[in-house]
């Protein structure tokens, strides 16, 4: 249905959260037929960070309605800067690592949408977290820390 | 990690055997068949074969991981090992200070009396915990119903096991609307743990979480699991989370049990091509390692009226005739490995990290 008009632009809300594992790797196998064929270009949003290892060419880490880091799939995911990317990435066990005797959680959990977090949004759960500037009123602005690769935090200032 | 190792290798060896003083639950031949009721005269016309033949042994203080896809049978293997299910065949013994019991054989108070020593916890944290209820009342009913505790001590019960799950007194009085659903699945461990079980079946805990809750309530089983003593079945169709927190790990595929191994072996090392498949289709998080997936073709076929042969031939690719006719032993193809393929020995398939 969503290709019924040739778009340019997929967009995919999670097209594989809640489906087994053979399911999804049909999915994905699809979608890439169909971006090879088509020629357009896919938005794929999920929380699946193998999903997003096996698909994307860029990734855009969100926090609280906010970009908090971007780049190449390999800049971000080899290379985490944000300390919210990084909590990520080491949440999640790795198959093939027996070594991995214990996960390191987030702290915390999401904070509610309605109460308005000051500065940056991430502070209360952050790890590294001890500038002043992180709790002020601004929210630290997206920084370019190498060609492409952008990080809203102020460690990188 | 050795030390479970060498729990592990003992118990495999007595597999098939009579049990040693480590094994505390053994399934033997376990069948489940729901029947199909048709027409006026509600005649049976076929079977749903839910559970075909399953047969395993857990050991004290062990984590045994099960996975397959949706509708491969996790599910009901749990319900009739709890007996919310009467098993079409087949037994369960539970080693009760050293002596086997068959739960199958149990009438009704005793039964209750077992249970105390198998719980649950359910996949969804807020389907499974009643909207109308305290949290004191939700963990303090156990303890009711077996006349543990009541009063004052139920109170102070309780505040003990929402301490032990990082849950705090002050959210005694509060309904499960009120918290999130980490904290929710934290109630429900709570609740499992209040009559200090001994085993603890874990029906897809962590599914339902984003992933930074989901690594600490993993983490939060495996410390009680160390405090404990506890012995967990753990059922989850996330092959990464069973690998980090299993002993051993179970593939089941339509109902049956295909492969069972120490997870190091199964990962690195699978002998059923379906195994080989859920490994190559599961995403790693590495952008380098980007590998060719083995797509199986369809989805599961209908357990009313399941393949002939191998049931898992029609998805195959290495299938042979043999695979279509007669049906696979279940046979220990290497110490602790156990497979049920014909070309077990033949094909070499590739794991997590070839």
């Amino acid at each position: 249905m969503a290709l019924s008009c040739n778009p340019t632009l997929l967009i995919a809300d999670e097209p594989t959260t809640a489906l087994d594992v053979t399911i999804q790797a049909q999915i994905i196998e699809l979608l890439m037929s169909l971006q090879q064929k088509y020629n357009m270009a896919i938005l794929m949003i999920t929380h699946n960070l193998g999903v997003i290892a096996e698909m994307a060419d860029e990734v855009a880490v969100m926090y609280l309605g906010r970009i908090v880091e971007s780049g190449t799939v390999k800049q971000v995911l080899d290379n985490p800067l944000h300390p919210y990317t990084i909590g990520l990435m080491r949440s999640v066990p790795r198959m093939g690592a027996p070594d991995q005797k214990r996960l390191t959680p987030i702290l915390g959990s999401v904070p509610d949408p309605l109460a308005k977090v000051e500065g940056c949004a991430f502070h209360l759960r952050c790890p590294v977290y001890k500038q002043k500037g992180c709790s002020g009123k601004d929210v630290p602005p997206l920084v370019e820390v190498e060609p492409g690769h952008f990080v809203r935090c102020l460690l990188y200032h | 990690m050795c030390v479970a190792c060498c729990i592990i290798d003992d118990h495999e060896k007595g597999e098939t055997r009579m049990t040693g003083d480590n094994t505390i639950l053994e399934v033997k031949n376990l069948t489940k068949h729901f029947p199909i009721y048709r027409g006026f005269l509600r005649r049976i016309v076929g079977n749903v074969q839910a559970l075909n033949d399953v047969s395993f042994s857990v050991a004290k203080n062990e984590t045994l991981g099960i996975v397959g896809e949706s509708g491969c049978g996790k599910t009901t293997l749990i319900r009739v090992m709890m007996r919310a299910y009467e098993p079409t065949s087949g037994e369960m013994l539970f080693n009760q200070n050293g002596e086997m019991i068959n739960i199958y054989s149990l009438n009704k108070r005793e039964l209750k009396e077992l249970r105390r020593h198998m719980q649950i916890i359910f996949q969804d944290p807020l389907s499974s915990l009643n909207p109308r209820k305290t949290v004191l009342e939700i963990i303090g009913e156990p303890l009711l119903i077996h006349g543990v505790a009541r009063g004052q001590e139920l109170k102070s019960r309780v505040s003990e096991l929402l301490d032990m799950v990082g849950l705090s007194v002050k959210h005694l009085e509060r309904y499960p609307n009120a918290f999130s659903g980490g904290q929710r699945q934290r109630i429900a461990i709570a609740r499992a743990l209040a009559l200090q079980p001994q085993i603890v079946l874990c029906d897809e805990p962590v599914s339902a979480l984003d992933v930074s809750i989901q690594a600490q309530i993993v983490n939060l089983l495996q410390d009680l699991q160390k405090e404990l003593g506890l012995t967990y079945l753990f059922i989850s169709h996330d092959l990464s989370v069973v690998e980090h927190i299993s002993n051993r790990v179970a593939v089941m595929y339509l109902g049956s049990f295909v492969e069972l191994a120490p997870s190091a072996e199964l990962y690195r090392n699978p002998k059923h091509p379906y195994t080989e498949a859920l490994l190559s289709a599961t995403p790693i998080i590495d952008p380098d390692a980007r590998r060719k997936r083995i797509i199986l073709p369809g989805e599961l076929p209908d357990p009313s009226n399941p393949p002939s042969g191998c049931k898992f031939h029609t998805r195959c690719n290495y299938a042979e005739e043999v695979c279509r006719t007669t049906v696979p032993a279940w046979e220990e193809v290497s110490p602790g490995h156990w497979t049920s393929c014909h070309l077990a020995k033949t094909l070499s398939l590739r794991g997590v990290l070839k």
